[in-house]
């Protein structure tokens, strides 16, 4: 029945998609670790606009390297991509957005390590027969702390300016607002400037 | 024929795992973006909440007590094993490792944990139909997790957290012996 096999077939393309997108963080982990340009440059779509190396592939692989040199430069990135939520639009399954939370740990070219906890949010698009990342990584800190230390009482990281500090998630986030509004008058929990 | 049945059921299982895997990928973001009412949704509709209450309603209010003391949160999902009941299409378990931490005061602790869910397929969309958190440890970032006594430093635990791994393991008590939280000097 071609009904059928149309609806399954369908389905099959949906199933493809989420394991094809669930692939994405794994695959930028490896490509920071590895400090492979050209491998990062593949996850993306082809006319993805970087903050100030220009578009395109090429693009991206000069926003990694740009990292990789200096003192405070990227030299060990080990990054433990969490929990991945993952919506293909309804009204056009070649797109997609996500959301997914992240552990880092970073060894900074002067030998000083850092942590840093994570939620990127994605954008995703089907392009050239494959799922990419479309445009740069949304990448919020929930906050980044130098080894040994904690979070507590952190000033704001400005990130990307600081790699520490705390950052604009959960506080952006509309939800979050209506959590704190509704509680009783305690101490705030936002970062004070210092 | 039976090909395209097999089909179907096959296809069927893998959107159940695909399903089941967003359920604790949303319910960690959800919590710690602290939208308990999306989080209460993600659950059957006549949940039963550890308090006694029932309902997604009440579920999200004893969320909201419970996360009251503690300010940012962080909630990294790791590997998740998924068991599909053989018998039943619409019921599933699952176990899932999980990294937490919770902003408490002056001190940022670090539970190490796994979930013990069990999942329901209702209305066609699948939901918790139960969630246990069974923490290793809960420890301030700074501690060595065996300072804390009992492993657990918490004033007040999160809602739904009990320090019981890994002694609640009958094969880990039958490889070790005793609890895991008394004190192994000589």
């Amino acid at each position: 029945m071609p009904d059928d096999a149309d609806d399954l077939r369908a389905r099959v393309a949906r199933l493809e998609a989420g394991a094809e997108i669930a692939q994405l963080p794994a695959r930028y982990a490896r490509a920071y670790a590895t400090m492979d340009g050209p491998a990062l440059g593949e996850l993306y779509a082809h006319d993805t606009a970087t903050e100030s190396q220009g578009r395109g592939r090429e693009a991206i692989a000069q926003r990694l390297a740009d990292t990789g040199h200096g003192p405070a430069g990227l030299r060990t990135t080990i990054l433990h991509p969490g929990g991945h939520v993952i919506e293909v639009d309804a009204d056009d399954p070649t797109t997609a957005s996500g959301h997914v939370h992240s552990r880092a740990e970073v060894e900074r070219g002067d030998g000083t390590w850092y942590y840093q906890a994570i939620h990127y949010g994605d954008r995703y698009v089907f392009e050239e027969g494959r799922w990419r990342f479309h445009g740069v990584r949304d990448h919020e800190l929930f906050y980044g702390v130098e080894h040994g230390g904690a979070p507590n009482r952190l000033p704001d990281a400005h990130w990307p300016e600081r790699s520490v500090g705390r950052g604009s998630v959960p506080h952006r986030w509309s939800s979050w607002h209506a959590w704190t509004d509704g509680l009783p008058h305690r101490e705030q929990t936002q970062p004070k400037e210092q | 024929m039976n090909e395209p049945h097999d089909l179907v059921e096959r296809v069927d299982r893998l959107e159940a795992c695909e399903a089941i895997r967003q359920l604790a990928a949303r319910h960690a973001l959800l919590l710690d973006a602290r939208d308990l009412t999306g989080l209460a949704e993600l659950y059957v509709p006549d949940v039963q909440v550890p308090d006694g209450t029932v309902g997604r309603a009440a579920l999200a209010a004893w969320f909201r007590d419970g996360l009251q003391p503690f300010g940012v949160t962080f909630h990294l999902v790791g590997g998740h094993v998924i068991d599909l009941d053989a018998t039943d299409p619409d019921r599933a378990t699952g176990s899932v490792s999980s990294r937490q931490e919770y902003e408490d005061g002056d001190r940022w602790m670090v539970v190490a944990a796994i979930e013990e869910d069990a999942y329901q397929r209702v209305e066609g969309r699948w939901r918790f139909a139960s969630r246990t958190t069974h923490a290793f440890y809960g420890a301030d970032l700074r501690e060595h997790p065996l300072q804390a006594e009992d492993r657990w430093s918490f004033d007040e635990p999160p809602p739904g957290l009990t320090r019981d791994l890994p002694d609640r393991w009958p094969t880990w008590r039958a490889a070790w012996g005793g609890p895991a939280a008394e004190p192994r000097r000589a």
